[in-house]
């Protein structure tokens, strides 16, 4: 997937809001010296807080349920999320 | 009750009158969505309404790299990644958390496409404005990787994500 000029133009006039993502992949990204450095150290560093060990754990478990329910979902249980 | 199905995109679905408020977003999901997925660019995944088949939420995930230029990490000069390129929800449907549910389900299909392909990162690209609210707010597990211009790139690394599920 590759950010088409036109999508690049219709970018500049919109305006983001949340629960919107995009990824502007038109340009190769190449990491600084300093960028690997630090991104080594981020990925070595296996500590996480019980809060984000939560949200992975509940990520985990609402797909396997929403396999087990054959991906039919209801709104409402999305809101409980 | 408000049934729906997550699916990927396929030719049934009806999505001509998606608005999530952005038009890029839009644009992608109208003219490009299903052209790349047919061409095996992008996979788009999405939530739609059971009944009419309406497209309410879409995320959209492709394999990417990321070049370390001169340096290495771990030996090697492109580290292999899960790009999260488009994540949208209809204007309808915002705060019902349906965006929180598709990353979550991109963490998921992230993991298994790391389990046959190994990819390290899941990257995502959000505004500034809203760069404090998934670093800091919500303990999604992003960490910061670069700001640009008008916006973050964010990652999470699916190694963690794999060794936290038990």
């Amino acid at each position: 997937m590759m950010t088409t000029p036109k999508e690049k133009e219709v970018k500049k006039e919109e305006k983001i809001t949340e629960e919107n993502l995009f990824f502007d992949d038109s340009e190769e990204i190449i990491l600084t010296e300093q960028e690997v450095q630090d991104l080594e150290k981020k990925l070595e560093n296996r500590e996480i807080d019980d809060k984000t060990r939560s949200f992975f754990k509940s990520s985990h478990q609402f797909y396997k349920k929403l396999e087990e329910k054959e991906y039919k979902i209801s709104l409402e249980e999305i809101e409980k999320l | 009750m408000t049934d729906l199905i997550f699916k990927e995109l396929d030719r049934d679905i009806i999505f001509e009158i998606f608005d999530c408020g952005d038009q890029a977003i839009n644009y992608f999901l109208n003219n490009l969505a299903l052209l790349n997925q047919e061409q095996k660019l992008s996979k788009t995944y999405m939530f739609c309404l059971k009944d009419s088949n309406k497209i309410i939420a879409f995320l959209t995930l492709s394999a990417s790299q990321l070049n370390t230029g001169d340096a290495r990490i771990f030996g090697i000069d492109k580290v292999p990644i899960v790009l999260l390129g488009r994540l949208g929800v209809d204007n309808n449907y915002k705060n019902k958390k349906l965006g929180i549910a598709l990353i979550k389900i991109a963490l998921e299909k992230s993991l298994e496409a790391s389990k046959i392909i190994a990819c390290r990162l899941l990257l995502v690209e959000t505004t500034l404005d809203m760069k404090s609210y998934y670093l800091e707010k919500v303990n999604m597990g992003f960490e910061w990787f670069r700001d640009r211009k008008n916006s973050s790139i964010l990652f999470i690394d699916l190694k963690k994500y794999e060794e936290n599920l038990q």
